[in-house]
């Protein structure tokens, strides 16, 4: 539940799994959720593979599950539409009542949304992090 | 206070320079000021001459990434002795880089990196 | 700061060594966590720019944590980290709450 006023903001820009990133985004996130935070995550590059549904790892962290857990606590979590159109995610125009790009292929939690989403968080934040983007 | 995006990747071979230019723009085109600080292999990005990459090699060109941020307002930093490294001339560079120490991009990233980017 | 690679795996290396240095210059308090590979950084005796660097960040009092469950994974305990650097039961946590609350800049690298 969010009882600060602070906002903290996460940008992943590399997939799951084959690194930790991904891993240690989602545990900062979780944390600053625990505190209160308000968390905002956006996906980018090859980050917004983290948005695949049916990840199914067999003894890596689940980050698939992660995100819809974090979501579930209040993070929003939205995903580069150029990246995921890219990546084949995107299945049609932007749905204004939903205020996300269709896409069976991504989990509810992550709405796929465009880069300005994402300068509109970078502005709204106190701090921003990123995660494997170097 | 302004966004300070850091690219180390050169262009084309890796999406960070274009996904890190991408994110200077838009954050300019909704009044947020930005540095660029090309950082290692990311000053390879402030060369000028890319010839037709998007029908060479199917990439957008970075080049003209960095040149809407100069003309939008933004800043485009570079690092001296990465430039020294790569054997890189003032004269290879477009206009409005602005050539600088690496210890005096560290203080940039203190000074004004309220929000830092990294790609 | 936040810090998930080990120390040699490229020049961010060499970067955020100049960023301590440059934060220190300015008086500036710095905390370094060291989170998944980040934690071979605080490993003792390590030789190179960035052993310097945390060994002296250390001796000027900045915080350096390292992540007891990423070290213990990695064949590394409490003994293994140089003098001084805390070893945390949950530094995501810690971190967390040094960021929000306590700290003017965070770059993670």
């Amino acid at each position: 539940m969010v009882t600060s006023d602070r906002m903290l903001t996460l940008m992943l820009f590399t997939g799951p799994y084959g690194a930790q990133y991904a891993d240690h985004m989602c545990h900062v996130a979780e944390k600053a959720l625990e505190k209160g935070y308000r968390v905002e995550i956006f996906l980018y590059g090859d980050g917004v593979h983290s948005q695949l549904k049916g990840q199914n790892p067999k003894t890596f962290y689940n980050v698939g599950e992660a995100l819809t857990r974090l979501a579930a606590k209040g993070a929003v979590i939205k995903s580069c539409q150029r990246c995921s159109g890219a990546r084949g995610y995107i299945e049609g125009e932007f749905n204004e009542k939903e205020g996300r790009y269709p896409s069976s292929k991504s989990i509810d939690a992550v709405k796929i949304y465009s880069l300005y989403g994402f300068v509109d968080m970078i502005g709204r934040t106190d701090r921003l992090l990123t995660f494997g983007s170097a | 206070m302004a966004i300070v995006v850091t690219i180390t990747q050169p262009p084309f071979g890796h999406e960070n320079a274009f996904a890190g230019l991408y994110v200077g723009s838009a954050s300019l085109s909704k009044g947020l000021d930005v540095m660029v600080l090309l950082l290692g292999d990311g000053v390879y990005n402030a060369r000028k001459g890319q010839v037709d990459p998007l029908k060479n090699i199917f990439m957008p060109p970075t080049e003209n990434q960095v040149q809407d941020i100069i003309d939008m307002g933004g800043r485009v930093i570079i690092e001296k002795e990465a430039l020294w490294e790569r054997g890189i001339a003032p004269s290879e560079l477009l206009e409005g880089i602005e050539v600088m120490e690496s210890s005096r991009m560290m203080d940039i990233i203190i000074e004004n990196g309220e929000k830092v980017v990294g790609f | 700061m936040l810090v998930m690679k080990p120390p040699h795996s490229d020049e961010d290396a060499r970067r955020m060594c100049g960023l301590l240095s440059s934060a220190r210059a300015k008086g500036m308090g710095v905390g370094v966590y060291l989170l998944g590979d980040g934690v071979y950084c605080a490993k003792k005796g390590h030789r190179g720019l960035v052993g310097e660097s945390l060994r002296s960040a250390l001796s000027k009092g900045a915080e350096i944590n390292a992540s007891k469950k990423d070290l213990l994974s990695r064949a590394m305990g409490e003994a293994d980290v140089e003098p001084g650097v805390k070893v945390l039961e949950d530094l995501e946590s810690t971190f967390v709450e040094d960021m929000m609350e306590r700290s003017e800049r965070v770059t993670s690298w």
